[in-house]
């Protein structure tokens, strides 16, 4: 059985804009699924819409078989959702803020405080446990929220922008940990991000989106391989070969190709058996951003509004 | 499917929850307590010494003690929609609704962790006023201590009741100032209109009619029951009246709760 489907889904603010603009896709059993757009392309309204905090305008949402809204007490019990905005409360410490999710997911007292201390040993935050969560690092409370969203053993795992405002090294310490925890559970992941190198990193699958409609889905390799950016660029001293395709640019001699390092020798060989001397040598390897600007349209940076660059900075204040 | 069990157990959570943030910060409430007893000794040792109004025969101190911690009470209360909307800017009210709780018991469970701050304000008002009787001879008080303890659960349910107030605003308006401005609005007129400062025999006709409709006259009816007077025959209809307030609020809010994600 397939862990979501969507068919159709809409979602209307209001009278207002149309956020989600007929999406449909499934999420398989065990993968990890990249919802990858700009900012205000409706990739948080979908995941609020699966994890039963909105209702949809239209459309139809089923959670390992059961219907929302019709079931959404049943879906509740199967997910874990870990919002963008910090969710753990700043004044509880860390083992408070585990005891009192898993009290709200149905654990009795004892249960409660024996789940409590597993996830924090998991979470290698024992040591950190009776501190209050405002004086974590912005690493460590993505790790507490995630704990708090698996008291239960969801099968699905919601992330909502996981990484957004954390340095660079505490987001390879997030992502290292989601893997492990991926491992470890088997469940089904879905992340929203508007990070190209985590959608890379982490993701089986990933959806581009672009103003509320789905532009692409596939593997991150497939997705790459959709646009071939990539390309060798060679500053040549002599008259090369005719090669197709190639052109001149900036003095260098520029040739696409889909694996530009494994194709490198043999035009260097091409050329030296042609008189030529190589100068310099450069790949361009495709990257999603390639595919992502060539689905959703613009670059991402040009997309951010101010809202949005200023509830990240928020964010990233309030983790620091 | 959700049961009762579970229902009630969500809400004891959500209570603790609040207890365990009190815990670990109470200033709030150390501050708070310095305004009822300003009211207490300056506005009331004023309209004591002059005998402004007829409070039967009782003092003005002792008739508006009972007020006064009504009035700590609902200040308390009345802005705890705030906190719900400040709940949902962050992502703490997001956490609680993906959980398999009914929208009602989140409510219901709001309304009381008001009355878990509004507990803890109460003991120390009540502390500060029963030393202060022991010093100003104006000041007498009921000296049965369970009427005093029974002030307690007279306290939880005003609380309650003033944060699904509260509550229904930030599901209305759902942003922080606008709550804000809407608890300041209501606060004085809820607080003026109801018997806490003057026994309702001397207003008006149309403000007794305000009073009669209005929550707080009923606690405090309760409160002045207990700490003074020791007349508790109003205290069915009172209780009663509260409890039925309370029910129409939340189920109201609970009604609207969607709205804060939209």
């Amino acid at each position: 059985m397939p862990a979501i489907e969507v068919s159709n889904l809409r979602k209307r603010y209001g009278k207002g804009v149309l956020a989600v603009d007929g999406v449909s896709f499934g999420i398989d059993d065990g993968e990890i699924f990249g919802l990858l757009g700009p900012n205000g392309a409706g990739k948080t309204t979908i995941i609020k819409v699966m994890t039963t905090l909105l209702t949809a305008t239209e459309g139809r949402v089923t959670i390992f078989g059961n219907e929302r809204p019709r079931n959404d007490y049943e879906i509740r019990n199967l997910i874990g959702y870990v919002p963008q905005d910090v969710s753990s409360d700043a004044a509880l410490t860390g083992y408070e803020n585990l005891l009192i999710s898993a009290k709200l997911y149905g654990r009795g007292g004892k249960d409660a405080r024996r789940v409590s201390e597993d996830v924090l040993r998991q979470l290698s935050l024992w040591d950190a446990k009776d501190r209050v969560a405002k004086t974590y690092s912005g690493g460590m409370i993505r790790k507490l929220e995630i704990g708090q969203a698996m008291v239960h053993d969801p099968k699905i795992l919601f992330l909502d922008e996981p990484t957004i405002g954390l340095d660079p090294v505490a987001r390879k310490q997030v992502w290292a940990f989601i893997r492990e925890l991926k491992e470890r559970t088997k469940m089904t992941v879905i992340i929203t991000t508007h990070y190209m190198e985590e959608a890379d990193h982490l993701c089986d699958r990933i959806a581009i989106m672009s103003i509320g409609k789905i532009a692409t889905i596939g593997t991150p390799a497939e997705l790459k391989a959709s646009v071939s950016q990539g390309a060798i660029i060679l500053g040549v001293k002599g008259t090369p070969p005719l090669i197709p395709n190639s052109r001149q640019e900036n003095g260098s001699l520029v040739i696409p190709a889909t694996n530009p390092a494994r194709e490198l020798p043999g035009y260097i060989d091409l050329l030296r058996a042609n008189g030529c001397e190589i100068l310099s040598a450069n790949i361009r390897e495709t990257t999603l951003e390639d595919a992502f600007v060539k689905y959703a349209g613009t670059r991402i940076e040009e997309m951010d509004q101010w809202s949005s660059v200023r509830k990240m900075r928020r964010v990233a204040r309030r983790m620091a | 499917m959700m049961n009762i069990k579970n229902e009630v157990r969500n809400v004891l959570t959500i209570i603790e929850l609040e207890a365990r943030r009190l815990r670990h910060d109470y200033t709030d409430i150390a501050v708070r307590a310095i305004q009822p007893i300003v009211w207490l000794l300056v506005f009331g040792t004023v309209f004591s010494k002059n005998r402004v109004i007829d409070t039967g025969g009782y003092s003005y101190l002792s008739f508006v003690a009972p007020g006064i911690l009504a009035q700590a009470v609902l200040f308390v209360a009345i802005f705890f929609g705030i906190m719900l909307v400040w709940d949902r800017d962050s992502g703490n009210l997001a956490k609680l609704l993906v959980a398999p709780a009914s929208r009602f018991s989140l409510v219901i469970g709001k309304c009381f962790s008001a009355s878990v701050r509004a507990i803890a304000q109460a003991v120390v008002v009540i502390s500060l006023i029963l030393m202060l009787s022991l010093f100003v001879t104006d000041i007498s008080l009921s000296n049965n201590p369970v009427y005093i303890l029974l002030t307690l659960p007279v306290v939880v349910l005003i609380a309650a009741v003033a944060a699904s107030i509260s509550i229904l605003f930030a599901t209305i308006f759902r942003t922080r100032e606008r709550v804000m401005g809407f608890g300041q609005l209501l606060t004085l007129p809820l607080f003026f209109t109801s018997s806490a400062l003057y026994p309702i025999e001397i207003m008006p006709w149309y403000l007794q009619w305000m009073a009669k409709v209005n929550p707080l006259t009923y606690g405090v009816d309760l409160l002045r029951g207990l700490m003074l007077t020791g007349d508790l025959s109003n205290a069915l209809l009172d209780v009663g009246v509260l409890l039925g307030f309370l029910a129409v609020m939340s189920l109201a809010c609970t009604a609207l709760f969607r709205r804060m994600m939209e």
